[in-house]
């Protein structure tokens, strides 16, 4: 009991699969008085037992029922051989290996306490003779540790997976936040809000704003789907186009170049829709390209009513654009607005499987006169709240809203 | 989500689709419609007509077994899509990949041009 106990506690420290699998046989040898001992694990996918320890060879499969470690495995209890060489379960193929002679075995199923067999552990010559019940007992008492502990390393390793897999995630997220604007260009006469709310850890969505030499760059990307590789697609996007940008791209080039690039490298049925545009802020001019974004709204405030604008092209990287429809010309008046809208806004479905639409958000637009581009921002959500009734939300929730304002304030 | 196949003269596959072709509609379809629309030749025509909705991952599936088709010499053509469906087609410019029509006659003839 001593011996056992003393077991216990050394199998209560390892949570690393190795060094409890070091420290079972360690404590194998010593207490049943062995020469060697090792432990097979049972592969369920394959049938096979897959020696883990044992310090002169490596690497050996065997099905479950070949050899006496077989046997323990398919009877589900202990097989004590006291001459191995005169059993003819026995596989010498083993000894063949490793140049060790094998004189008696006792093989014991390694079960957990949901009653599985996990493996075996087999020790091997007991010095000075061969083993008897008293050790067979011993050894189960031991096998009843070593399972448990097995279970508990195991558990810890997938519980360090996930752990990694989170943490993964979370660095996916951060590297995808880091891309969006911290803040809004400051431009006179001008008011202008970004939202970002994915559905997962990681959203296939982005948008941007930024001043450039080449006016106000409003975007709104869609990879579909959400996880990590419709960001990946949309980071991809947002980052070719930035760089054409910066490069002096217009529009027009940028929008090609970087249509056909994602039609090269991203895989078969991932596409990403996106609206561009670049507007003047001196002559209020807005020139926009999309590829599959669409509607997208331009609140006029003088007819109270919105237009609606669909893509210019398919979505980004279906296919290498071949004729370039030209650019859509956009003048916004005083008190006029932009609204670039994800469709994770307007496909939004409440309990009954009922979309929001375009035309509930056109109706908020128009009743936004006085409203800041945050203010705007927030009754759209409110608007999707209300309407979900507790529907949850499926797809990443993404607006871009620029506003012209009606009156300029002098600083 | 559900869907009829059938071989219509001179090779050509017709796909009908009824329900909604939203997240689970194209998940429920997705691998038969993308077989059936890359059967040789791929000449394909899409009934529409029976469906309600149509949300981004079903046009991602209309988009690349479009695409497929294209990229073995064939076509793929949407017919009798209602005016909602139709709408969010022409919304992302569905129509510059593959021709979008109002009938299955329309629809043929188009199939049948050579490409």
């Amino acid at each position: 009991m001593e011996a056992i106990l003393e077991v216990t506690r050394h199998l209560a420290a390892p949570f690393e699969l190795t060094a409890l699998l070091a420290e079972v046989t360690a404590a194998a040898r010593r207490v049943l008085r062995s020469e060697r001992a090792s432990v097979w694990l049972l592969d369920v996918v394959s049938e096979e037992l897959v020696l883990e320890v044992a310090s002169d060879i490596r690497h050996v499969r065997i099905p479950v029922g070949r050899g006496l470690v077989g046997a323990a495995a398919r009877a589900g209890r202990v097989v004590n051989t006291p001459d191995c060489y005169a059993d003819e379960r026995f596989d010498r193929s083993v000894d063949v290996q490793s140049g060790f002679h094998t004189r008696c075995s006792l093989a014991l199923p390694l079960i957990d306490h949901q009653g599985t067999m996990v493996g075996v552990m087999q020790v091997l010559n007991k010095r000075g003779g061969v083993y008897d019940a008293d050790d067979e007992a011993l050894a189960e008492a031991l096998a009843a540790q070593c399972a448990m502990a097995l279970q508990r390393a195991r558990m810890t390793a997938a519980l360090i997976e996930g752990e990694k897999l989170r943490q993964e995630l979370e660095l996916a997220r951060l590297v995808q936040h880091s891309t969006l604007p911290r803040h809004w260009p400051d431009v006179p006469g001008y008011d202008m809000h970004g939202t970002f709310m994915p559905a997962a850890q990681t959203g296939g969505d982005t948008y941007d704003l930024a001043l450039l030499p080449q006016g106000l760059l409003v975007v709104l990307g869609d990879a579909t789907g959400h996880g990590i590789a419709p960001a990946l697609s949309v980071l991809q996007m947002h980052a070719m186009l930035r760089t054409a940008l910066r490069l002096g791209a217009t529009l027009e080039a940028a929008f090609t170049q970087v249509n056909d690039q994602l039609a090269e490298v991203l895989p078969d049925s991932h596409f990403v829709t996106a609206f561009i545009g670049l507007l003047d802020v001196c002559s209020h001019r807005l020139r926009f390209l999309s590829g599959g974004q669409g509607p997208i709204l331009h609140f006029k405030a003088d007819q109270g009513r919105c237009e609606r604008y669909r893509a210019t092209s398919f979505p980004m990287g279906a296919m290498p654009i071949t004729r370039l429809r030209p650019a859509v010309e956009v003048d916004l008046a005083p008190g006029d607005w932009l609204a670039v809208l994800s469709d994770g806004i307007f496909e939004y479905e409440d309990r009954d499987g009922q979309a929001l639409g375009t035309p509930a958000v056109e109706q908020l637009l128009a009743q936004a006169g006085g409203d800041t581009a945050a203010g705007l921002s927030a009754r759209v959500l409110g608007l999707l709240r209300e309407f979900a009734r507790g529907a949850p939300q499926e797809d990443d929730i993404t607006m871009v809203l620029v506003k012209r304002l009606a009156t300029v304030t002098a600083l | 989500m559900d869907m009829d196949v059938s071989s219509l003269e001179g090779g050509i596959t017709c796909i009908r689709l009824r329900g909604r072709l939203d997240a689970p509609g194209a998940d429920s379809i997705g691998v038969k419609f993308s077989a059936a629309a890359s059967m040789a030749p791929s000449r394909v025509v899409v009934d529409l007509s029976g469906v309600g909705f149509i949300a981004s991952l079903g046009m991602r599936l209309l988009i690349s077994s479009a695409r497929n088709a294209k990229a073995k010499n064939g076509v793929m053509v949407l017919f009798g899509a209602t005016t909602m469906v139709h709408d969010v087609l022409e919304q992302m410019a569905i129509d510059q990949i593959m021709p979008i029509v109002a009938s299955e006659a329309l629809a043929l003839e188009q199939a049948r041009a050579p490409g």
